[in-house]
């Protein structure tokens, strides 16, 4: 009986601590450019795009688009991947990746869009 | 409108009356009582039923005075996509779950009336709960109530139309049916407000059982069905994500999943009262969370889909600690009269009891990991003064211990004995030798991830075991065979999932228009060009001829402009084979007149980083002449490549000669990329030149590139093969769970 509840107990903690550790290493903290700058840890930068800069890169086969963050910083994104559906409406960008090399390298992109599930606008009178 | 606010008043009214009448009858058994609120539960029902007709029929004849029809439909959709209109807001779905409340109701009414009062005055509770809900958020407010700026009584002529995401057919039925899952969770928490209630701990096991099934059943196939949606629809190529809202859906599943097995348990042995007590409450609340979660704004931004900000926030919180508190009340008053009827288990190590308890506890921290790291935003915000959340793959990387754990375990339950120290070791070898001998041929098909040959293994392993008992009970009494079947599904889910994401391969191409291309893995493709949609709702398609080693084929994924959305969207082309899937979505097109150019003004002194170059304005060079004015930029310029910044030698000057009042520019070209950088104009006030750089294109071929990412999907005809057996077992166990409530001497 004891050994049964000792085992179940040891298990149980080491599945918290195992859990634990890695949801800490994954934890994504919201920062300005000029913190992902200092550190090589995956973040999330939010910020506006800066409308028109958006190209496809074909050589590197990378979307890239410029961003400005809340402090103002314009600096480039460049994804790897498939261009958000909802890019060219959106009011606000989440780039989440890393800052290597002088380059902010997305693994992904959270576009906030003002009417993605409800209208926001008021119907227009005229329509 | 006015008759729809009517009815749902005339619903919240009734449910009272019903409630209030119920747990009178509880206590005070006159059969006056229990006709009032019958008769009361009748009238809520059929004022919801009729609060739901009037939604529909306002959404099938366009009154677009109403906000909710203006805001999710248009004239535009066909009947199909106007019934999925319903639940395209957050008022609808509310309005689903109160319909299928009522149906419950009906079933519970016929059931257990008159045996446990107390389920549905508990039941009624909650569905007078949400009426409230609709009566603050009117799903027949009008455009002119919902916003200030518009006169009374207008018009729109025409609606917003749905999001061309939800206008596919797997979106008229994952929502249902997720709801109706959904919304089964109350009437477990009914039965477990009963059972606290009335002391009963052991008496409502039997008829919850199939409930708790039918949950399953219902949330599990939603769960799926949105899964696949996802995967046909998004084209990332995967069909799950560990998003929030898909986690709000898997939380609740998985304590649902805890809870069937603790019911098992206590059905023959009467221990885990408390657990399974505690689970059934909980499972309620899980749903409220995943409501709050998904419905209250505060992932929009961590959410690839989640609602936007409703202001029901004080509704939603207001319903978690209403409903939690009553529980927690009840639950903790009642604590320690439910351990005395609550035998522990026998001292033995390897019975059936403890091998499905471990199995449980594997599952239920799994759920509680899920839900504590995707509340992750909530609650860190209020803790560091700054949200946070959570990278998803650290789910992936979780799971995997549990997988291996849940799977030995499943394996090895069905050759154990209740409460006896005995294990078929026989069996277990068997089964274990098969199984080592199809993850060997699979190391030799081309499997060499050691880590995806263990699940393998243990899949086969606990399929083989599983699927023997499958076969003997499906020849004597095939309800029986319903858990190892679902077992046996889960196992080939494993399978499944590990083939499709671990030897998923996948490359981006850029197609130049109308000739064969190289593409990968020995594919050919030709982009023929774009065709129209040919059910003329605008979602265009592109034509790809796809060689591929074995076969010819047409691909015609989807990509087309929406209005709704104001943006491109991209539908893939998935191409089932028998051993994989080719997955084939767009990315980006650029016909061939598009200038592929940037523009950026970068001042004296400064650098900018512009099309992946390091652009370092040092100076203007200016020569004057009569008539004559030549300025050139000097440009020093860093490349990206390979991962770091490459100095290019020596400086770049692009030129503009002004000459008798015209321009002309000479570019630079970058020996690097062919990069070629103008000077547009240049301002001698604030010292900044404006520079367009052009960039060549695939092969510097001028024609339309459509660039696209291919993907084959190895064997993922295993994980849907798996989720339609996981759902075939547990129906079966649900026709075998009525059967057992019909017939009392059954087990």
């Amino acid at each position: 009986m004891r050994l049964k509840y000792i085992l179940g107990f040891v298990i149980i903690i080491g599945f918290i601590v195992f859990a634990g550790v890695k949801l800490k290493s994954s934890i994504t903290p919201y920062v300005s450019l000029a913190e992902a700058q200092k550190t090589n840890r995956v973040v999330q930068v939010k910020g506006e795009r800066v409308p028109g800069s958006e190209r496809y890169d074909f050589k590197r086969k990378e979307f890239i688009f410029k961003m400005k963050d809340k402090e103002g910083t314009v600096f480039e994104v460049r994804y790897f991947g498939v261009k958000p559906s909802n890019f060219e409406m959106a009011t606000e960008v989440v780039a989440v990746g890393t800052y290597e090399n002088g380059v902010f390298q997305a693994q992904k992109l959270l576009v906030k869009c003002p009417s993605k599930y409800q209208a926001e606008q008021a119907p227009g009178v005229k329509s | 409108m006015i008759s729809g606010y009517l009815a749902i008043t005339i619903g919240f009214v009734a449910a009272i009356v019903s409630m209030a009448a119920f747990f009178y009858y509880a206590k005070d058994r006159t059969e006056e009582l229990y006709r009032l609120g019958s008769v009361a539960f009748g009238v809520s029902s059929a004022a919801i039923i009729a609060a739901a007709a009037l939604l529909m029929g306002a959404i099938l004849t366009h009154q677009f005075q109403i906000a909710y029809v203006w805001q999710y439909s248009s004239r535009s959709l066909g009947p199909g996509y106007l019934f999925t209109t319903f639940w395209g807001g957050q008022e609808g779905t509310f309005l689903l779950w109160l319909f299928y409340g009522s149906i419950y109701g009906f079933v519970l009414l016929r059931t257990v009336g008159k045996r446990m009062p107390y389920v549905l005055g508990f039941h009624l509770l909650v569905q007078a709960y949400l009426l409230l809900i609709l009566l603050e958020k009117n799903p027949f407010a009008t455009i002119y109530q919902a916003f200030d700026n518009v006169p009374v009584g207008f018009v729109p002529s025409d609606g917003q139309g749905l999001n061309p995401l939800l206008e596919n057919p797997w979106m008229r039925i994952h929502p249902p049916t997720l709801f109706l899952g959904y919304s089964l969770s109350m009437v477990i928490f009914a039965f477990a407000m009963h059972a606290l209630v009335t002391r009963s701990f052991h008496g409502w096991l039997k008829v919850v059982r199939p409930w708790v099934v039918f949950f399953l059943i219902a949330l599990g196939a939603g769960i799926i069905l949105g899964g696949y949606w996802a995967y046909v629809t998004l084209g990332w190529g995967g069909y799950w994500g560990w998003d929030p809202v898909e986690n709000a859906s898997l939380v609740p599943w998985l304590v649902g999943v805890v809870l069937l097995h603790g019911i098992i348990i206590q059905s023959r042995l009467k221990s885990l009262v408390r657990l399974n007590l505690f689970l059934a409450g909980f499972t309620f609340l899980t749903v409220l969370w995943g409501s709050f979660l998904t419905r209250s704004g505060v992932l929009t931004d961590f959410s690839v889909h989640s609602f936007a900000e409703s202001g029901l926030n004080a509704y939603l919180i207001g319903t978690l600690a209403l409903f939690g508190g009553l529980f927690l009340v009840f639950y903790l008053k009642e604590f320690n009269r439910m351990k005395a009827v609550s035998p522990p288990f026998t001292d033995s190590l390897a019975t059936r009891e403890t091998l499905i308890f471990m199995g449980m506890m594997s599952v239920f921290l799994t759920a509680l990991f899920v839900l504590f790291a995707t509340s992750a935003p909530i609650y860190s915000g209020a803790l560091f003064g700054k949200p946070i959340s959570i990278q998803p793959d650290v789910y992936n990387q979780v799971i995997v211990p549990v997988a291996i754990a849940l799977l030995v375990l499943i394996g090895i339950t069905p050759v154990t004995a209740w409460r006896k120290n005995k294990i078929d070791w026989k069996a277990v070898g068997t089964s274990a030798l098969g199984a080592a001998v199809l993850t060997g041929i699979s190391y030799l098909v081309g499997a060499h991830n050691w880590k995806a040959l263990l699940l393998i293994f243990l899949s086969i392993f606990t399929i083989w075991i599983n699927a023997i008992f499958v076969y003997r009970f499906l020849l004597k009494n095939y309800p029986k065979a319903g858990a190892y079947l679902a077992h046996v599904g889960i196992a080939f889910m494993v399978i499944g999932i590990i083939t499709s994401s671990v030897f998923d391969r996948h490359e981006k191409v850029n197609l130049p228009l109308g000739k064969y291309y190289d593409a990968a893995f020995g594919y050919k493709i030709k982009f023929e060009g774009f065709i129209a949609d040919p059910e003329g709702r605008g979602k265009d398609r592109v034509k790809l001829v796809v060689q591929t080693p074995r076969e010819k084929y047409i691909a015609l994924p989807q990509f087309y402009y929406s209005k709704f959305t104001k943006s491109y969207m991209v539908a893939p082309d998935v191409k089932n084979e028998f051993d994989k899937d080719i997955y084939i979505a767009p990315i980006s097109f650029t016909p061939a007149d598009a200038p592929n150019e940037v523009v950026e003004t970068i001042a004296k002194g400064d650098h900018a980083d512009v099309a992946g170059m390091e652009v370092h304005f040092l100076d203007f060079d200016v020569q004057m002449a009569p008539g004559k004015q030549v300025i050139k930029a000097n440009l020093q310029i860093k490349i990206f490549e390979d991962s770091y910044w490459k100095p290019l030698k020596g400086t770049f000057a692009p030129t503009l000669i002004v000459e008798n009042g015209e321009m002309k520019k000479e570019p630079v070209e970058i020996p690097e990329n062919n990069y070629k950088i103008y000077i547009d104009k240049v301002d001698p006030n604030n010292g900044t030149v404006t520079l367009r750089i052009a960039m060549p294109r695939v092969a510097e071929e001028k024609t339309d590139v459509l660039s696209i990412e291919l993907r084959e999907k190895p064997l993922i005809v295993i994980l849907w093969f798996g989720s339609f057996l996981l759902v075939g077992g547990l129906i079966f166990s649900l026709i075998d769970r009525i059967r057992a409530f019909k017939n009392p001497r059954a087990h």
